[in-house]
């Protein structure tokens, strides 16, 4: 097994510990808390928004590593 | 508590589930073979039956290390761990039986949280809503979301190892290598943290010694399947035990080529679907006995799949493989507790 699977990895590590960070270090405790604005205000929505982008930033890495990977190894398988 | 009873606790809670599987499994493969509750091994070139399921001697084996821990410590711990586990294994059983469908298994697997949040309101012993970082340390309690996270986590993690059972010696060795991992971190906490009891370690015991002992009779060639009451229950019971042991973070790490198997199959089915409905097949099996990766492009992309794109591998290697990737997100996972914990 190539070095490429456990670099993914690697990238797994340091976004679930970032991830989680920035979540519960930054968007959560951000003043006022969510629960005593509500939900459906600018700034209740913005955190939701926040913590929605932090998924994305997930798929979005994880997604383009998997696909790099499973491309660069069929065209190999090819040439 | 004495340090002798803690250390006694501990060592029964370990040796109890050793003895009654590898004592009674035999006993148990010959009863299902008898009552023909036997599966295919699709691995292999000679059509082959195995015995399945073994997960109620695992969760029998599990429940006696849990009791046993719980007669020396009157701790809620391990109750909240034997109920989270009772649940995920009749789940798992029915699933066994009369075979769930791909959202309902996860649905139902939700109800698995309710001991901990239940335990987690009635006592303020069971766990705390927060996070350990490396480094920066605790962040504050944050009750809303750390129980959201706890309620979502079992099925999730339940899921993720219950996608990690599909070659023989797959799902044992890897609820092996990082139960064995998350072992080490509540040991690495007890070294450093102030307060934190070995008691803490005596927990996790029972699940490292179900998953060691079951490892022996699931290796190549596999002698038993443990079905989805076997690897539900190790999911679940992984999960409760972040949980309670204050770990969340290691173990979210330990698991990462669970997660990103799960990821990969449903991002690319685009949603829970059950496995026996799947259509294209991630990999087969070539007529040298090797295991190749699916050319379809619309072939779900699994771990296995992507661990095959590399070469075509026997069975016994591909496991390895899987294997080796568990042992490095497990050194991160031990990294972290040490930037946790030490730090």
């Amino acid at each position: 097994m190539g070095k490429s699977l456990y670099m993914i990895v690697l990238v797994a590590w340091f976004l679930v510990l970032g991830e989680s960070f920035v979540l519960f270090e930054i968007i959560i405790p951000a003043s006022p808390r969510i629960h005593s604005v509500g939900a459906l205000t600018l700034f209740g929505l913005a955190k939701i928004l926040m913590t929605f982008a932090l998924g994305v930033l997930w798929f979005v890495v994880i997604g383009w590593m998997r696909n790099r990977y499973v491309k660069s190894k069929l065209l190999l398988d090819r040439n | 508590m004495e340090l002798s009873a803690v250390v006694l606790s501990t060592l029964i809670g370990l040796f109890v589930p050793v003895c009654i599987v590898l004592g009674t499994m035999p006993r148990y493969i010959s009863f299902l073979k008898r009552r023909g509750s036997v599966v295919d091994d699709v691995h292999k070139l000679e059509p082959t039956k195995v015995p399945s399921p073994a997960g109620p001697l695992l969760f029998f084996a599990f429940a006696a290390g849990e009791i046993t821990v719980y007669s020396f410590t009157r701790s809620p711990v391990p109750v909240v761990l034997l109920s989270v586990g009772l649940i995920s294994f009749l789940i798992g059983l029915a699933d066994d039986l009369f075979v769930l469908g791909g959202r309902t298994k996860p649905l139902l697997l939700v109800l698995g949280s309710v001991p901990i949040v239940l335990a987690g309101v009635l006592s303020e012993d069971v766990y705390t809503p927060r996070l350990f970082f490396p480094v920066v340390g605790s962040t504050g309690e944050h009750f809303t979301i750390y129980t959201l996270l706890v309620v979502l986590s079992i099925p999730i993690v339940a899921n993720a190892f219950n996608m990690m059972d599909s070659f023989n010696g797959e799902i044992s060795s890897f609820a092996l290598i990082t139960s064995a991992s998350l072992v080490i971190t509540v040991l690495i906490k007890v070294i450093f943290v102030k307060g934190y009891s070995l008691i803490h370690v005596a927990y996790a015991l029972p699940l490292l010694a179900v998953a060691f002992s079951f490892y022996v009779y699931n290796r190549y060639p596999s002698k038993i399947f443990d079905g989805d009451s076997g690897s539900l229950l190790f999911g679940s019971v992984f999960a409760c035990l972040a949980v309670v042991e204050g770990v969340e973070l290691s173990a979210v790490v330990s698991i990462i080529p669970a997660i990103l198997n799960s990821f990969y199959i449903l991002s690319s089915l685009r949603g829970f679907i059950e496995r026996r409905s799947v259509g294209l097949r991630p990999t087969y099996l070539g007529q040298d006995g090797l295991i190749y990766p699916s050319r379809e492009s619309k072939a779900p992309v699994t771990l296995v799949r992507m661990i095959l794109l590399e070469r075509p591998m026997s069975e016994k290697d591909l496991v390895s493989a899987v294997a080796r990737l568990t042992i490095f997100s497990c050194v991160l996972s031990i990294l972290t507790a040490i930037l946790t914990w030490v730090f």
